[in-house]
């Protein structure tokens, strides 16, 4: 498939391309709402309603070649909104069953709790630089994209993030 | 780093995908409906009312009176409306059993694509074509017969296609991937095919001057269209009222896809004499303005000028006609051509606007269900000239 053409024929609102590449790009996009939220159903209900949105908004996608990053951005705000009206801490129940039925790469489920208890803890905004960075595997500029800030930020508040990180996992922070 | 950490995707997800992008196929419908005039719905009904006749019969169809050149047939009921007919350069006769070997007819594993006709100006190339396929098209591409929810005045084949024009010209972007109009029977399409030349294709930061003579290549490669596996009914939430209803829809949609090689080439010829341009070249002190407007006896836009730094897809280029009212898009894939089409273009209102502060908000004046009221005092023309950061005004009486 090519990506970059299916998005320019998304933006002239050809909903066939916009579904394609939506099929292409679910799982990223629930992998990062659950990293985020922490729970099966209100991520999903975050990619549903990222889906719809990106496509009402479908006309400010300037680049098609930026479309996942874009979808990034539309999912965030969604995430952002959510967070806005939810102050409370996310539960892990999820999280943790989602960590212990994935494949095992050697690092214990206990160690991957505590990984992502850190990762929760951090600032909203570092948070979402570890996520789409080391889980979603994006680059700096395509952060930079999604965020809508210069890259120069996106590598400091990378930087910050993992000191962080390094602080919660070394003390035993979480367990204090 | 955490390449291994992958999260359990849950079963659910795909169903809650499909289910959104059901809702995103209501959103188009309901932008589409915005857009296109009531007049196309009762076309569309004239329409089916003599294909329902015809459709089982296609040889009796075939024996209808001749209703002219394909044009002429469904040069009104597509998003792209103009009286191309008036104006066409005849590719092939009417009659097909007087017509003989022509590099305007292509065939290709079974389906033979034929333009009969040409319209260009330099802002769109148009082509009226007639599909035969030796098997039948599926039923459920028919969307104006069998689709109850479908609000579109003409039915739509998908088409994979790269297109190319003589002149110097930055390679298009924006390949024509559709072909809109009617199924005469079960085995024949007959459409309007719209290609932007690039000059009116509004990424272009240089101007593109269009030759009076041209060639252009367009190269098919599939046709498709849907099919389903059937109806099914669901609740949904209306986007618009918020209120909860239960709606009948088409379910299962797969792509059904007739894969080919037609390659046409077109000698074209513009006639400068039909084409107006008005040069302006006046900009305000934010930076914007209008450097020139362009009409043809079927689309009308400008081309404009911004600060340094920002691009010109920031900015929206919104014309109104003489009564004040928002004009509409050549078509679903232009955003700056404006259509003419039954509409008074003697006078225009032409603005500027950053598009989010348009498109996101003032637009929603035009659309609301009760301007038929509020432009009675104040109509979409005047309400814009107090928001934008651009206008001007038109008269092509003297041009």
């Amino acid at each position: 498939m090519d990506k970059e053409k299916m998005a320019k024929k998304a933006m002239r609102g050809d909903t066939k391309a916009y579904g394609e590449l939506i099929h292409l790009y679910q799982e990223y996009l629930y992998s990062v709402a659950f990293l985020h939220v922490k729970n099966e159903q209100t991520a999903l209900d975050m990619v549903s309603e990222c889906i719809i949105k990106g496509y009402e908004n479908i006309g400010r996608l300037r680049e098609p070649k930026y479309f996942r990053t874009w979808m990034t951005r539309i999912l965030l705000n969604a995430i952002n909104d959510y967070y806005r009206k939810n102050p409370v801490c996310a539960v892990y129940e999820d999280a943790c069953l989602a960590i212990t039925e994935s494949p095992n790469a050697g690092i214990s489920p206990e160690e991957k709790i505590d990984l992502y208890q850190a990762v929760d803890a951090l600032p909203p905004r570092y948070k979402t630089i570890i996520i789409l960075q080391y889980f979603e595997n994006l680059k700096i500029s395509e952060i930079a994209f999604a965020l809508d800030i210069p890259e120069g930020s996106v590598k400091a508040y990378s930087h910050r993030a993992k000191e962080k990180l390094r602080q919660y996992l070394k003390e035993d922070y979480l367990y204090v | 780093m955490y390449e291994d950490n992958r999260i359990k995707i849950p079963e659910e997800l795909g169903q809650v995908v499909e289910n959104s992008l059901r809702k995103v196929k209501k959103i188009h419908r309901r932008k589409v409906f915005c857009k296109v005039c009531l007049t196309a719905g009762a076309c569309a009904a004239a329409i089916t009312l003599l294909l329902v006749w015809g459709f089982k019969n296609p040889v009796m169809a075939s024996k209808l009176p001749a209703i002219g050149h394909l044009f002429s047939q469904i040069e009104k009921d597509v998003s792209y409306k103009g009286n191309f007919s008036s104006k066409a350069n005849i590719l092939l006769p009417e009659d097909k059993g007087s017509r003989t070997d022509s590099p305007y007819i292509q065939e290709s594993n079974g389906i033979t694509i034929s333009v009969t006709e040409t319209y260009c100006n330099n802002l769109a190339v148009y082509l009226a074509v007639e599909i035969y396929n030796e098997e039948a098209f599926p039923d459920d591409f028919m969307a104006t017969k069998y689709d109850e929810n479908y609000i579109d005045g003409y039915d739509v084949l998908r088409m994979d296609s790269i297109d190319t024009f003589s002149f110097d010209s930055p390679k298009s972007s924006y390949e024509p991937f559709q072909i809109q109009g009617n199924y005469k029977d079960a085995h024949t399409f007959i459409g309007i095919i719209r290609a932007e030349t690039g000059a009116a294709n509004f990424r272009l930061e240089q101007d593109t001057e269009v030759p009076e003579t041209f060639q252009y290549e367009l190269n098919i490669s599939s046709l498709s269209g849907y099919i389903y596996s059937g109806w099914v009914e669901d609740t949904y939430i209306d986007p618009v009222t918020g209120e909860e209803g239960i709606c009948r829809h088409l379910d299962g949609q797969e792509s059904k896809v007739y894969k080919g090689n037609w390659n046409f080439k077109f000698d074209l010829k513009i006639d400068p004499a039909q084409i107006q341009t008005v040069t302006l070249n006046d900009v305000n002190d934010k930076g914007v303005g209008i450097k020139e407007v362009v009409k043809t006896p079927f689309e009308i836009t400008a081309t404009y000028v911004h600060p340094e730094g920002t691009k010109a897809y920031d900015y929206a280029l919104v014309i109104c006609d003489a009564n004040g009212d928002f004009l509409d898009f050549q078509g679903e894939n232009t955003r700056n051509t404006y259509q003419t089409y039954e509409r008074n273009t003697d006078t225009v209102s032409i603005f500027l606007f950053e598009n989010e502060q348009f498109w996101s908000g003032l637009v929603q004046y035009y659309w609301a269900e009760d301007y038929e009221t509020k432009r009675k005092t104040k109509t979409f023309a005047e309400y814009l000239e107090e928001h934008a950061l651009y206008s001007t005004h038109v008269d092509f009486t003297d041009k």
